[in-house]
């Protein structure tokens, strides 16, 4: 496990292996992902581009930290997450991601994932997905019930990330890796009560691959919010097997931070 | 990198249905709910002359043999006659459910045999058909559905009952078959006429 300095410790957490995790991220402009953030969570800005990532995966043996895994629920999960920044008000940026949207294959976990406090900022949807894979090749094919996250994208592997060069914008594989991969809160915001919220997680090391892009449609990158135009896919990657762990949601006060 | 329309995308939402197996949808289009509410029927059936037989106190083997190599052998024609193939490849799902129940048939075959080469009544350790059934539904659980592990903890407590009351385990057995066949068949029909209204839906207009 790597990461996480956090002394908060709750008693539940809940555990998980991702299995076959895609990371399919698109480069956006920053004021279109700012619309769609609250306004104390920031997009990470790069180069005059922010980043969502579309991630694919099975989760297998979901379950409270106690249990084995042989008792936790598998299923597939498809996040679409944005790269962010919380921003202190003496300055100091705090990295994450915010959950835009989120979709299951599994009636059981969105409901449960709508109504646990952990998981309240997830927007799920139950959605048929499926991923198959035959050599080096994948298919990925999601299909929601809003049509708002339909997703058909075949790849290829063309083996570890580090024999290849980097996703156009980053210096190198570990710099992608570090702006796109390495990011262990997530965050959400509730303008109501001021409060904002951060959801730690704790993973074993994503021994990434690459993927090529070969066909793709996805509904949000494509219908809305974005388009061909305003969305456009920057960097692929695939990990085969990565141990996660969500840790109990923290609440943080929003006065301590900056919001637009 | 090629972006491909969304009505590319539908197509293979279409084909991924179809190869994924909406096993929900191949149980109803291929008939599979009125093969199982057939065998139940049928194992009531065969375990009620069972247990007539054993309360007369029939004790020559072969009478119980025959029985039951003719509830095994009708299996296939009834599978045969009521079954509807739909189009398509056979999912690995399929696959499994095929041998877990080949298994267990297999199995619960032995049971009989191995009480005979053990010289012990030939029904001797019955509750471990349901011990076998209650495996195979676990296993069942893992490949399809978790709602199977109800099965499963239902034939663990048939074992039990057998265990305790003897002199009904074949009716007991029977019964507890019956429910559970009966019962999944009439579900499944019941989600014929969602199944049906699917618009897109990879089975619907299926022969049935």
């Amino acid at each position: 496990m790597s990461l996480s300095t956090s002394p908060h410790r709750l008693p539940l957490t809940m555990k998980t292996v991702f299995q076959d995790l895609l990371l399919l991220t698109y480069a956006v402009a920053p004021e279109d992902l700012a619309a769609l953030l609250p306004t104390c969570i920031h997009p990470y800005v790069r180069d005059g581009r922010s980043y969502i990532s579309i991630v694919v995966g099975n989760m297998r043996g979901m379950r409270p930290g106690i249990l084995p895994e042989f008792l936790g629920t598998s299923y597939y999960q498809i996040v679409y997450r944005a790269v962010v920044r919380l921003r202190r008000c003496d300055g100091h940026e705090v990295p994450g991601v915010f959950f835009l949207r989120s979709d299951s294959n599994d009636p059981v976990m969105s409901y449960f994932g709508n109504r646990l406090t952990e998981f309240r900022f997830h927007y799920f949807q139950t959605g048929a997905i499926a991923l198959f894979s035959r050599g080096a090749d994948l298919l990925v094919s999601v299909q929601t019930k809003d049509k708002g996250g339909d997703l058909v994208a075949c790849l290829r592997d063309l083996g570890p990330a580090e024999q290849h060069p980097p996703a156009r914008g980053f210096s190198s594989v570990a710099d992608e890796k570090g702006t796109l991969v390495q990011l262990f809160h997530a965050y959400a915001h509730d303008a109501e009560r001021g409060l904002l919220y951060d959801l730690e997680i704790e993973r074993g090391e994503w021994h990434l691959h690459r993927l090529a892009l070969r066909e793709h449609f996805a509904a949000y990158f494509t219908e809305a919010p974005f388009n061909l135009m305003s969305g456009w896919p920057v960097s692929q990657v695939y990990i085969r097997e990565c141990s996660y762990v969500w840790k109990p949601m923290q609440t943080l006060a929003a006065e301590e931070f900056m919001c637009r | 990198m090629e972006p491909i329309a969304r009505s590319d995308a539908e197509r293979v939402f279409a084909l991924v249905a179809e190869l994924g197996g909406d096993l929900r949808g191949r149980i109803v289009s291929e008939r599979w709910w009125l093969i199982w509410i057939v065998m139940g029927i049928q194992i009531l059936f065969t375990t009620s002359i069972t247990q007539w037989l054993l309360w007369r106190g029939e004790a020559r083997s072969l009478v119980f043999v025959a029985l039951w190599a003719v509830h095994v052998a009708l299996i296939p024609p009834i599978i045969f006659f009521i079954h509807r193939r739909g189009g398509g490849q056979r999912t690995a799902t399929e696959l499994y459910i095929w041998w877990i129940w080949t298994g267990f048939i297999l199995c619960a075959s032995f049971v009989a045999i191995f009480n005979q080469i053990a010289g012990l009544p030939i029904f001797f350790t019955a509750p471990m058909l349901a011990l076998l059934a209650a495996s195979a539904f676990s296993t069942m659980a893992m490949v399809t559905h978790r709602f199977f592990l109800v099965y499963s903890a239902l034939f663990l407590a048939v074992m039990v009952a057998m265990t305790i009351a003897r002199t009904a385990q074949f009716i007991l057995y029977g019964v507890s078959w019956m429910v559970v066949l009966v019962s999944m068949g009439m579900y499944f029909r019941a989600t014929l006429a969602a199944s049906r209204a699917a618009p897109e839906g990879a089975l619907a207009g299926r022969r049935l």
